[in-house]
């Protein structure tokens, strides 16, 4: 597999270098950079010093008090700015100077590893290994190994993981990704005009209700939908006034998962706040709680039951809906109306088909995408779990992001999303659906939330408000993939 | 601006030969921010740190990069020639180019153009250094000890024979532990209440020592040298102060209860000491018991006391104390055999009993005044299985360590009861024999001599049959089915970590290997400390160990508090994590992450956006914080750091590696 790879890698290399300009006269020698726990194998690298171990020069040592330390950001980091290949070293398990930490990393790099392979980098290119203080031959091994493997890939160029620079890859990569099937799923005749919904019922309680809290002082703001002067599109609403609650709606257009307007609104309104509740955003309720960022007693949930929404356009189900597992509320104080029957979904039924597309065509694939992304950072102000004060896109001091809109700043951006939010995704798809670029933004979340799965048991986010996210936990029994 | 001072080393020829020096210092001076670079023979040498000293004073250097040895090797040296001069001591980085670089590359032009890029990530990184100060933290010198059996009485004694005050807290009534229930102790014989009890009434008569009964941790806030603890003295209903331990108490209470102590071969009162030779020496009262308590009738012990100590309507006092080290030695308990072994009945044969149970038989001050009686009849057994490893090495059952003590104290019933009972047979049923030990293997070749006879096979099965019992098992030396009738069956139980194992762990910050035991710093080099500092492990609670190894260990555990104590303050870490309060949104992730429980959330008022709200933050405490950077990964919002490794520093580094 690996020559294989490595062989389609030189004949795109070949194509490249023929066409442009003459075959280097030196030869490749990667750039790797090796992040090393101080304690484990810092040493382990002095002792292969002391004995006089011979190995080649192209990896440099980044010294770290633990691989705990290791943010998966750094290794981006250092794809990006130009290096073949990152190493990150630490403690066996079990070793830790710090007790803990490289079980930590271990979850962390792991999950991490898996989803920069998804999105199209050769796994030879980030390596984890444990070496101990006394392995100082495993060290060597292991850096003889990892330049043997990288240089075979040869170069990655920075902005297109090797591929080419600029073209979306070559004639047999053609993308499959397709625009059309982003927003919606399947196509269906539009309902137009609105036959009588089965939803009215909760819609009238859910005014019923929510004129009653104000009117009583419960709450003093109803968190739902409205009309807009669009046929068929909703808005989110926030009433205050009982008298208001009539403008609420709720049919199959109610496309805005509504929780994470609570958390702002929060800082505004002295009062509880009523807020209108499906499945989706009963599990954003109880990941903010789990967060902290949000107090249960600050909420009163009003359970709505949902048969999945529409496009105000085409009248499809949206692709969100089709692939919830939750229609009805997981949490609430009252539920307004009869519960939804639950229907079986493959909600990784499109992860599959990516998953066993090749490497080079997932990177192709991807690498569309990251061209089309303007970083407008709409499906970070609808992810309920995106709760940061200031965004690390705009923490100037660190410089993570970079200000070029080119494929490698949006890659950084758009996989250090998925590891910021995604052992906490709770799978509602806003992302994708606030996309305006119709990026497949879920196929990254997805990716994520099934290998957290897969590896640590996770299971769906948000069915309680513990805050138990796989990576903010470990087991001694984790498996492990890198050694 | 900063001005960079780049010393290069040649460190004679181990750097010089295999790295063109002269060229790094070239290549150094068109560093950015680099305002000085020269090479040195030997920079560590007086004259070498002489020379950085001066060149800092001369072109008014306020950060220096050093090429040179590891700095695993002179990272504190350096840092500590800093001190004489006005850069703070961690504006400081070191390429290692030596055994990194020129002693592991050959080729000359290869190591130096990797001497370059190492001095290139060096200088990037100490462009972004900052000034890092520890803090100093008092030591309050008073130790607590958790747990008052062997293990915690010896580190109590010698810590309090150091000079410093200490408190054992201990759960039961008695200090004692499990020691004192043993009749005699392998492989001398002595008995074991006359070795121990000398030493509970030391630790009791102690001028230093203070013996908390019935009492537990309740709560540990704070760090080394200042520990806030909670302690709930459970209430007695009697007063110590004013009883004298007469015992006129206990002679006449009518409430009898079974004895925890005599493993539920005996009775005792409601008004109780656990045994004659308690420490304290004064009763208890067990309210649960109790029938003046529970029905409000009786009060007989009330009338009968001289001093009038007992006060039905005692409450549990709650203290609050600080002590600078915590020593854990909360010991062992045995595994619940019963809900593992269905084949050995699961309890249901009163006549399979315990290794423990053995030990009050066979005591002279046990309920049978030490004649070994078969607790279902109260007639002498004719003959014994005794079956180790019950519950140890044993995967099925969960269990795959090896309980270190059962092949010495399995032979010791063995020789017990084959000298107690001259005409009886006795079958020892085992995996092997482990007895490395002084006198150990002698002692256990002695008891097959007496005549018991060892038996290499684990028993499967245990049945009732015309009141014997019928061990079922295998003799794998032999090849051969084994069937075996006796009187009595004792089960050589496995050691399991003590209940308040995980309450105390986590309240401590001490982590638990895959079986649960408390684990220690360094399974080989650091074996009584912790992964919090200071707090230390004594004796069985680290894992199962015998009585001599549990009092060594006591003894290097107060030798570590009395070093801790022989200070009066503690440095903090400088290279510590730290939160910006601006950038935390109170998620709490870093709390759940931190393997020392430096953070917490707290409330705080901040002005922001021209306003005051009051939100939680996360806070690092310095005193705790050990600077793993755990946290600063699992914060999102990334508001925590860490000194000396921040996230700029490092990116400056794969910069400066990539793209200068």
């Amino acid at each position: 597999m690996v020559n294989q790879i490595a062989s389609e890698q030189d004949s795109i290399a070949m194509d490249t270098a023929v066409g442009e300009t003459p075959l280097p006269e030196t030869p490749f020698e990667p750039r790797i950079v090796a992040f090393a726990c101080h304690w484990c194998t810092y040493s382990g690298a002095d002792l292969a010093g002391l004995n006089r171990m011979n190995y080649p020069a192209n990896v440099k040592l980044l010294r770290v008090p633990c691989s705990g330390r290791v943010n998966p950001q750094y290794v981006l980091t250092a794809l990006n700015k130009g290096c073949d290949g990152v190493l990150v070293c630490g403690c066996h398990p079990g070793d830790c100077h710090y007790a803990t930490g490289n079980y930590f990393a271990k979850r962390r790099l792991m999950a991490f590893k898996r989803l920069l392979e998804f999105s199209g980098l050769q796994p030879e290119r980030f390596q984890v290994r444990w070496i101990s203080g006394s392995e100082a031959g495993k060290f060597r091994d292991t850096v003889i190994q990892v330049c043997e493997e990288i240089r075979a890939l040869g170069p990655l160029e920075g902005d297109s993981w090797g591929v080419d620079k600029g073209g979306t890859g070559d004639g047999s990569c053609v993308p499959v990704f397709d625009e059309a099937k982003t927003g919606t799923h399947e196509p269906s005749p539009c309902p137009q005009p609105s036959p009588p919904s089965p939803l009215s019922t909760p819609q009238n309680a859910l005014r019923e209700r929510a004129r009653e809290l104000l009117q009583s002082g419960e709450v003093s703001l109803v968190i739902g939908w409205g009309a807009t002067r669009f046929e068929n599109r909703t808005t989110p609403l926030f009433v205050t006034q009982a008298e208001e609650a009539e403008q609420l709606l709720f049919n199959e257009y109610c496309t805005n998962t509504l929780a994470k307007y609570a958390v702002r609104e929060k800082e505004l309104t002295s009062g509880r706040i009523a807020l209108a509740t499906r499945g989706c955003e009963s599990r954003a309720v109880n990941r903010m709680l789990a967060d902290r960022q949000l107090q249960r007693s600050d909420l009163v949930l009003l359970g709505l039951p949902c048969s999945g929404m529409r496009d105000d356009a085409t009248g499809a189900v949206l692709t969100k809906c089709a692939t919830c597992t939750h229609r009805n509320p997981v949490v609430f104080d009252e539920m307004l109306g009869e519960p939804a029957p639950e229907e079986e979904v493959d909600r990784f039924e499109e992860l599959r088909g990516l998953e066993a597309l090749d490497i080079r065509q997932r990177l192709a694939w991807f690498d569309a995408a990251w061209m089309r992304c303007i970083r407008c950072y709409a499906c970070r102000e609808v992810c309920p779990v995106c709760t940061c004060r200031e965004c690390f896109v705009d923490q100037e001091r660190v410089g993570w992001q970079g200000k070029q809109a080119n494929r490698a700043e949006n890659r950084f951006y758009n996989l250090t999303r998925v590891f910021h939010i995604g052992d906490r995704c709770i799978e509602c798809g806003e992302c994708e659906r606030a996309c305006p670029m119709g990026l497949p933004l879920m196929a990254l979340n997805r990716k994520f939330v099934s290998d957290l799965d897969t590896l640590f048991a996770s299971g769906e986010a948000g069915l309680s408000d513990e805050a138990d996210n796989a990576l903010g936990r470990y087991d001694l029994a984790d498996t492990e993939e890198f050694m | 601006m900063s001005r960079i001072g780049v010393f290069v080393c040649h460190c004679g020829s181990n750097i010089a030969a295999t790295v063109d020096v002269p060229a790094v210092v070239e290549a150094a001076r068109q560093l950015p921010h680099v305002v000085f670079a020269e090479d040195n023979k030997y920079t560590c040498s007086d004259p070498g740190q002489q020379a950085i000293k001066d060149a800092i004073a001369t072109h008014d250097l306020d950060r220096i990069v050093i090429a040179s040895c590891s700095p695993r090797m002179h990272e504190l040296t350096f840092r500590k020639m800093l001190k004489d001069t006005e850069l703070n001591p961690y504006m400081l980085e070191i390429a290692n180019i030596r055994e990194q670089c020129s002693w592991v590359h050959k080729d000359k032009a290869a190591g130096t153009a990797k001497a370059i890029e190492l001095l290139k990530m060096a200088t990037a990184k100490a462009d972004r250094d900052a000034p890092l100060f520890t803090t100093t933290i008092p030591v309050t010198k008073r130790a607590l000890v958790i747990g008052g059996g062997i293990a915690g009485m010896q580190a109590a004694l010698d810590i309090a024979d150091a000079g410093y005050q200490v408190t054992i807290v201990e759960k039961e009534p008695s200090l004692g532990g499990k020691m004192v229930m043993l009749d005699k102790t392998f492989p001398t014989m002595d008995c074991s209440a006359c070795i121990c009890t000398p030493k509970m009434s030391e630790v009791g008569a102690h001028p230093n020592i203070t013996v908390k009964s019935l009492s537990e941790v309740e709560q540990v806030t704070g760090y080394v040298g200042n520990f806030e603890v909670t302690l709930r003295e459970k209430a007695k209903y009697i007063d110590y102060e004013l009883c004298t331990g007469c015992g006129a108490c206990e002679t006449k209470c009518p409430a009898k209860v079974t004895s925890a102590f005599e493993q539920g071969l005996a009775q005792r009162r409601a008004v109780y000491r656990p045994f004659a030779q308690a420490v304290p020496p004064k009763p208890t009262i067990d309210p649960t018991n109790c029938r003046k308590i529970t029905q409000g009738k009786c009060g007989l012990c009330e009338k009968l006391c001289p001093t009038g100590a007992i006060h039905y309507d005692d409450v549990d006092r709650v203290t609050r104390e600080t002590y600078g080290a915590i020593v854990l030695a909360i010991g062992y308990q045995l595994i619940d055999w019963a809900a593992f072994y269905g084949e050995y009945g699961a309890g249901h044969y009163p006549d399979v009993i315990t290794g423990l149970h053995f030990e009050r038989l066979v005591n002279a001050s046990g309920p049978t005044e030490g004649h070994i009686l078969r607790p279902s009849d109260a007639r002498e057994p004719k003959s014994v299985a005794i079956i180790k490893c019950v519950g140890s090495r044993d995967v099925a059952k969960g269990r795959s360590y090896c309980s270190r003590a059962c092949c010495m104290y399995g032979a010791k019933h063995a020789h017990q009861y084959l000298d107690k009972v001259p005409d009886g047979r006795c079958f020892v049923f085992y995996m092997d024999v482990r007895t490395p030990g002084k006198g150990y293997d002698e002692f256990y070749m002695n008891t097959r001599r007496d005549g018991a006879t060892y038996l290499r096979g684990r028993v499967s099965k245990i049945y009732e049959e015309n009141g014997k019992l019928i061990c079922l098992g295998e003799d794998t030396l032999l090849g051969e089915p084994v069937r075996v009738e006796v009187d009595l069956v004792v089960l050589e139980t496995a050691m399991v970590p003590a209940p308040d194992a995980e309450r105390l762990g986590s309240m401590l910050g001490v982590t638990r290997d895959k079986d649960l035991w408390l684990t220690e710093a360094h399974p080989k080099l650091r074996p009584v400390e912790t992964n919090s500092a200071g707090v230390f492990l004594a004796g069985a609670c680290q894992g199962p160990k015998d009585i001599p190894d549990s009092v060594a260990q006591a003894s290097a555990s107060a030798a570590k508090v009395c070093i801790l104590f022989a200070r009066d303050e503690l440095e903090s870490n400088a290279m510590i994590a730290v939160s910006d309060s601006a950038l935390c949104n109170g998620c709490g992730a870093c709390v759940a992450i931190c393997p020392y429980q430096a953070l917490t959330l707290e409330e705080v008022s901040l002005r922001e956006n021209s306003q005051w709200s009051t939100r939680m933050i996360s806070k690092v405490n310095p005193g705790l914080c050990q600077g793993c950077g755990a946290c600063a990964v699992a914060c999102r919002p990334g508001a925590l750091d860490l000194r000396g490794f921040t996230d700029e520093q490092i990116v400056r580094e794969v910069e400066a590696l990539c793209q200068w």
